[in-house]
């Protein structure tokens, strides 16, 4: 049964970490904007054609 | 910023412009942080480039006020979280026990849980429910009763029991209850306090004011902060430049356009000699003063910090809620004494259990959550619509207004729409031909609505003498005619008998052509929508203006709801008499002009064609375009009281079953514990299923 006592500790020290690994993140800003980083995984960033288009086309919006 | 390109393309601004070593685009708040290389670039060629490519940051005071003042707005996240972790662990612990875990658990164990629970539950009494106790003790010193006094008090209830039961050996508490009340109500807190982030709803002229002012030291430009601007400097402003401060003119003549800050759409002639007051704009040739007050002392900055323009801001749930607490508080007294008196008599042993489980049960945390979600919901859904509440508290001055005051310059009217009326006839296509050439370069308003009214592009004829004549017309000689735009006395000096009338008249060789008048219209759906408010609220209206669309404005209001040439102070004036009278007023405005009578009305809405554009402060901003719907808003925010009637019912029936057992003295933790999320959750499923359907029956 004691086993459970030990069990309990490590259980509540790992869930400790993920809530200081929570409040760090929210320290960082990562909860601050949450639209823009949705978007910018849609961009290619080894692409370098796509850069001289942009730069020559897509001026405007 | 608008969609996906414009994030990649200004978040691959290295790529375009050297020294720039990156850049981050913040899409809600349209923000973009850039980093460069001071050795490589200046700020002014990263501006100059940003506007290459369209995107013209907004240079103002106040931005440059509060420069890195960063928003920490992470506690009530941190208190969450923590309540969140307390919580879950608590539960965890506590559910041994109630699925009779005495058998399987030895005596050793149950108290080790038990202390455990004691023990997580410290930091979310000590921290994330701090701000209730806070409140209840400072609604205690001015001796009101609010909401967030009970819930302190039936919190303060679980946590005496619970550690007198725990450290005393009896039971194991409330511990889990207590922490996962603290925990939802902190996320109806944080749904109360989201709202929109890009739109700014506390601006004042600071965020209207340019960053700097071109000062003439010696006969050389100099640009200098406005802020350092001292009474006797010499300035220069351009066309369209905002004047920074009161000063006096120097020119010869000059035209200001003061409608944001008058309410007039018109700009005014000033002479020579006259006092110009800050915060109208230049318009036509550049003009030259002299700074007679500064900045901070200029009239409107005096007038936006006189008092009356101060609105106090209310931080608790809302009017509603506190009228609540008080039945509330009244009911528990009387259960909870009635309950000590029956069992002094049977059964004094278990008083104190009794009248504590009725303060526990009895906390109106259902309805303390009800009514954040459903102003939340409300929020969203008006926000889905066009119309931004500054908070979701303000539904509910929203839902008490039976006045609602128009602003007619900007608000009914929309300075992009407008007619030209020709007197005598459209002039034929060789005379637009020789008007669109004059017209060309003269930036005067009523240059460019005519512009857009003959629409020429090209311009076949040369021109040789044109000349602006400020506060007349503008003339010149085209394909060998003298052709003339302006005013009567500019066409014809000698015959100065005739009335002196709005009308623009066109001269061609030394004889009246044709005239015409400029008519605002009103914009599209705005009568339709006025006169479907009448049938629901007393209608005013407000104008900086003469009476020059008096007539089209009958049709819509009578003449005892009209009030012209009201200048701000009229306007705040007007709205603190019918405040007076026992009105709750609704103000619908889009300038400065309006600014005072904004934060005087009840309930102060700003109307913009450009939700980002600058608008001073109100408690909501509404989308011109969705000027239709307000009728349908306002319906709206009324049926928001009947569901947070319906709450109160629930949370009554729930306070009913919570109290059978507690005025027993029976209320076991699992009781709690069941009862507690149970009621929280149908609450929220019931404001959120309530707001969509009646944002259904509303077509929102």
């Amino acid at each position: 049964m004691e086993i459970i006592l030990a069990l309990i500790c490590i259980s509540v020290v790992i869930a400790g970490t993920f809530l200081v690994a929570f409040l760090l993140s929210v320290k960082n800003g990562q909860y601050d904007d949450l639209e823009t980083p949705a978007i910018r995984m849609l961009f290619d960033n080894n692409e370098k054609t796509e850069i001289e288009k942009e730069k020559n086309g897509n001026t405007g919006n | 910023m608008h969609c996906v390109s414009c994030i990649y393309l200004l978040e691959n601004l290295h790529k375009i412009q050297k020294g720039i070593v990156c850049s981050e685009v913040n899409f809600v708040k349209k923000d973009l942080l850039i980093k460069y290389n001071p050795h490589e670039i200046s700020l002014r060629k990263i501006v100059e480039t940003l506007c290459a490519i369209g995107y013209v940051p907004t240079i103002n005071l106040k931005d440059a006020e509060n420069k890195l003042v960063k928003k920490s707005n992470h506690t009530l996240i941190y208190k969450i979280g923590i309540a969140g972790f307390c919580f879950a662990n608590i539960m965890a612990l506590s559910l041994p026990e109630y699925f009779d875990g005495m058998a399987v658990l030895t005596r050793q164990f149950t108290i080790i849980f038990r202390y455990l629970g004691a023990i997580l539950a410290l930091p979310v009494i000590l921290y994330s429910a701090q701000d209730y106790f806070i409140s209840a003790w400072q609604s205690i010193r001015v001796r009101r009763i609010s909401m967030d006094f009970i819930i302190a008090v039936g919190l303060a209830g679980l946590v005496i029991q619970s550690y007198y039961d725990v450290l005393s050996g009896r039971g194991s508490g409330y511990f889990d209850s207590l922490t996962g009340l603290v925990f939802f109500l902190l996320i109806s807190r944080f749904i109360q306090q989201r709202t929109f982030n890009a739109l700014s709803f506390d601006r004042d002229y600071k965020s209207y004011f340019p960053l700097a002012a071109t000062r003439l030291v010696n006969n050389k430009e100099e640009s200098i902060n406005i802020n350092n601007l001292n009474p006797g400097d010499h300035i220069l402003l351009r066309h369209e430049e905002l004047i920074p401060a009161d000063s006096l003119l120097l020119s010869d003549a000059a035209y200001i356009d003061y409608s944001f800050v008058t309410g007039e759409s018109e700009p005014q002639k000033r002479e020579s000699g006259n006092l110009i007051y800050a915060g109208g704009r230049n318009k036509g040739q550049s003009i030259e003063l002299i700074v007679s007050q500064k900045v901070s002392h200029s009239y409107l900055t005096k007038l936006w910090n006189s008092d009356a323009f101060r609105k106090k801001s209310a931080k608790s749930m809302g009017q509603w809620a506190d009228q609540i607490a008080v039945y509330f508080t009244i009911a528990i007294l009387v259960i909870a004494s009635a309950t000590a008196v029956y069992w002094w008599v049977y059964n004094p042993s278990i008083i104190m259990k009794a009248v504590t489980s009725v303060l526990i049960i009895a906390c109106p945390c259902v309805l303390a959550l009800t009514i954040p979600y459903t102003f939340g919901a409300v929020l969203r859904v008006f926000g889905r619509n066009g119309l931004y509440l500054k908070n979701a508290t303000s539904t509910e001055q929203l839902a008490d207004i039976d006045t609602i005051v128009f602003d007619k310059t900007g608000t009914l009217t929309s300075d992009n729409d407008f007619e030209i009326k020709w007197e005598d006839g459209k002039p034929g296509e060789y005379e637009q031909q020789l008007l669109s050439s004059l017209i060309a370069q003269s930036l005067h308003p009523v240059s460019r609505q005519l512009r857009k009214e003959i629409s020429i592009d090209e311009i076949k004829f040369p021109i040789i003498n044109w000349e602006e004549t400020v506060g007349s017309g503008v003339s010149a000689t085209i394909d060998g005619n003298d052709v003339k735009l302006g005013k009567y006395l500019f066409i014809n000096p000698e015959n100065a008998q005739e009335a002196e009338n709005d009308d623009t008249y066109i001269g061609i060789n030394g004889e009246l052509h044709s005239r015409f008048s400029i008519k605002h219209n009103l914009r599209k759906d705005a009568g339709e929508t006025v006169k479907k408010l009448k049938s629901a609220f007393n209608t005013f209206l407000l104008t900086g203006d003469g009476e020059r669309d008096k007539e089209e404005l009958f049709k819509y209001f009578t003449s005892s709801e009209m009030r012209f040439r009201q200048s701000p102070h009229d306007k705040l004036e007007f709205i603190a008499n019918e405040k007076a009278n026992g009105h709750k007023i609704m103000m619908i405005g889009d300038g400065i002009n309006d600014a005072g009578a904004l934060k005087e009305s009840n309930f102060g809405i700003t109307i913009t064609d450009d939700i980002n554009a600058f608008t001073p402060a109100s408690d909501a901003i509404l989308d011109a375009n969705q000027l239709a719907k307000l009728p349908r808003f306002a319906a709206m925010a009324k049926s928001v009281k009947t569901i947070i009637l319906g709450a109160f019912i629930f949370s009554a029936m729930y306070n009913c079953i919570g109290l059978s057992f507690a005025v027993r003295g029976v209320l076991h933790p699992w009781i709690a514990a069941i009862l507690m999320p149970v009621s929280s959750i149908t609450v929220v499923l019931y404001s959120q299923l309530a707001v969509n359907l009646t944002a259904k029956k509303y077509k929102l």
